[in-house]
């Protein structure tokens, strides 16, 4: 029996296709994970948790929802679309304060601990009864900056001050440059002003708060309108003018998706390396080369080539 | 434990009809040869054949499996450890940002060190926020829930064995100055209130992380008193004394008056455990911190992680065998009759 005879040409493609099979298959069972460049967010979410996010202007499910219910919805349906490597914290604003709850942490691997914690921000928590938003805004600020990781700020709130702002405002403090947190203004509620439920300390519900019972705007002449500061609607030229002044994006949360594709925005993506495995498309080729060999004998295939 | 297996990308699997293509009739295969019965019997050859398709089959069936990711889904084991489930509540209020003694308050004049409470020596509560994060480092066993509190109670990390978001929580209440008010009663009953309706399951402790106390009215004392009895915890209080704090201990009949001596004699007086540790310095905090750690070592039911393992590899492994099996049969293959 000649050599010839034992490795006839046949053999050549088909054991070619094997041979490079077998060896894209070692690549993959040995290849190590790279390191690739991907897309990562890192926000410190503040929620507004003064009484007139307790206005059920919302929906859920066809039932009336508070704007605390439904920012809380919101963002924790934004959190499962956040890629792998972000990290997200939490913040409650009151008073004149934002207090940091939670130091952003990676979304992934602490999902359910983050859901957990967003579960239990609401007005309970609440440690005073005014509501000086601009104030609220640039603690938020200089949280972010002080927590570490330079997080991005977002900041949900209906932008009812109380008691109201005569004039400009307040000016930022002097140690925040207008843009260089960055972040976005999140206007929570509806335009039609509603009576805003009044509750005590632990969430019991005691009716609303009459006109009478908070501080009211100064009007200066009979022209304008009068003030209803015990009424509450998203007030969105102060908010717009807020976020202009701290260099923060503004969008006005009308579903759920106003929250994700504003955290989604490729402008407030960071990019951290991530160890990707590859394996599969070593893998993948491996198998491609394999059924290189099969193709032929589909019924379809092996008419049209005879 | 039972074997069960998911895949991460089980779409892949719709690949799998790829791995009959072998076991199709191949014309490129066959010899021509005039009269079939005066081929001789060639049982090994059929053999050959026969495991040389199993094996086609087998290497494309596997790569297609390796690649919709199989693995055993991660789980969670019950184990008995030594550990205990601690509700950690911090005091948020503005006194925190207090100054803590340096090392060598005692050389210094009294005068001066009192002006010295507000920029001499580490914050309190940043000295508080590193030594827990210790130790809940060093207590992998343990499970942790965390709780700041101010005018009321700021429920933060709910029971977790996840330190890091523990941590994270620790790093937030150390982040930024405090708040205006202090109400301990509220917040310790609502830290009781954590272990409600939670299965006992080992030693359980309220660490009270506070620079100060208050007068606790009768129908809030007997609430936290009940509280504690109801839910089997130990107090454990973590006293941050800065300049001019009363200590503790104090013999003086008169001292109920001070807040802080006050509340340490009503939880003195409950039945279930309580100790106090005086933290006036960092060193006595590291101290107080490591004694915690060292009295509550009771039995503690909780449940280990094991996380997920991948199976791709072992696929892979299997494919490229085939293939090697494939090669050699591929050898002994008659191909042509010249």
């Amino acid at each position: 029996m000649s050599a010839r005879r034992r490795f006839p040409q046949g053999l050549g493609r088909d054991s070619l296709a094997t041979g490079v099979a077998f060896v894209l298959l070692l690549t993959a069972i040995v290849m190590p994970p790279f390191n690739v460049q991907r897309s990562t967010y890192n926000y410190l979410i503040v929620f507004d948790i003064t009484q007139s996010m307790n206005v059920e202007d919302y929906e859920i499910g066809g039932l009336p929802a508070s704007r605390l219910t439904f920012a809380r919805e919101a963002v924790r349906r934004a959190l499962r679309e956040l890629p792998c490597g972000s990290r997200i914290g939490w913040g409650a604003f009151a008073e004149y304060r934002t207090l940091l709850l939670l130091a952003p942490i990676e979304v992934c691997g602490n999902y359910n601990d983050l859901l957990a914690s967003l579960d239990r921000i609401d007005g309970r928590m609440r440690w005073g009864n005014a509501s000086e938003i601009g104030k609220g805004l640039f603690w938020a600020m200089r949280g972010a900056r002080d927590v570490g990781g330079q997080p991005k700020v977002v900041f949900l709130t209906d932008g009812q001050e109380a008691p109201p702002l005569d004039g400009e405002g307040v000016p930022m403090f002097e140690d925040l440059k207008g843009g260089a947190i960055g972040g976005w203004l999140v206007g929570v509620g509806g335009y039609a002003p509603r009576p805003i439920p009044r509750t005590d300390a632990d969430g019991r519900p005691m009716g609303y708060w009459h006109s009478d019972e908070v501080v009211q705007r100064e009007t200066p002449s009979s022209k304008s309108a009068a003030s209803h500061e015990h009424l509450s609607e998203v007030r969105e030229p102060y908010l717009r003018k807020l976020a202009r002044e701290v260099g923060f994006e503004y969008v006005h949360l009308q579903n759920y998706d106003s929250i994700r594709d504003a955290m989604l925005n490729p402008r407030f993506a960071g990019r951290r390396p991530t160890p990707t495995d590859f394996a599969w498309v070593a893998a993948a080729a491996a198998l491609f080369v394999l059924n290189s060999r099969f193709w032929s004998r589909l019924p379809f295939v092996r008419r049209a080539v005879t | 434990m039972s074997i069960n297996l998911d895949f991460s990308h089980p779409w892949a699997l719709l690949l799998l009809p790829l791995a009959a293509l072998p076991l199709l009739w191949a014309r490129s295969d066959t010899l021509l040869f005039s009269y079939l019965p005066w081929l001789p019997a060639d049982p090994a050859g059929r053999i050959v054949g026969w495991l040389r398709s199993a094996f086609a089959v087998l290497a494309i069936a596997s790569i297609v499996a390796g690649l919709a990711g199989p693995g055993r889904p991660q789980t969670q084991v019950a184990r008995t450890g030594r550990g205990a489930e601690i509700v950690v509540l911090i005091d948020r209020s503005r006194s925190m940002d207090e100054r803590m003694l340096p090392s060598n308050w005692r050389t210094i004049d009294p005068i001066v060190r009192t002006q010295q409470a507000w920029n001499r020596g580490p914050q309190k509560s940043k000295t508080a926020r590193d030594l827990l994060s210790k130790f809940v480092a060093q207590r992998a066993d343990d499970r942790f829930a965390l709780m700041f509190f101010s005018a009321g109670p700021l429920p933060v990390v709910n029971f977790t064995q996840h330190d890091d978001v523990v941590l994270a929580g620790i790093t937030a209440g150390g982040t930024g100055p405090g708040l205006s008010s202090t109400d301990v009663g509220r917040a310790l009953i609502a830290a009781i209130a954590e272990f409600d309706l939670r299965e006992y399951s080992g030693s359980r402790i309220v660490l009270l992380v506070s620079d100060g106390g208050a007068q606790l009215d009768p129908p809030t004392r007997k609430r936290i008193a009940a509280g504690l009895a109801r839910n089997r915890i130990a107090l454990y209080w973590l006293y941050l004394r800065s300049i001019n704090s009363p200590s503790l201990d104090s013999q003086d009949p008169q001292s109920d008056a001070v807040a802080e001596i006050a509340m340490h004699h009503f939880f003195q007086s409950l039945s279930t455990p309580y100790h106090a540790y005086q933290a006036a310095e960092p060193k006595d905090l590291a101290q107080a911190v490591a004694d915690v750690g060292r009295q509550q070592n009771l039995p503690l039911d909780y449940l280990e992680r094991i996380p997920r393992r991948d199976y791709d590899r072992l696929c892979f492994g299997l494919g490229a065998f085939s293939c090697v099996m494939l090669l050699s049969f591929g050898a002994v293959q008659l191909r042509g009759w010249s």
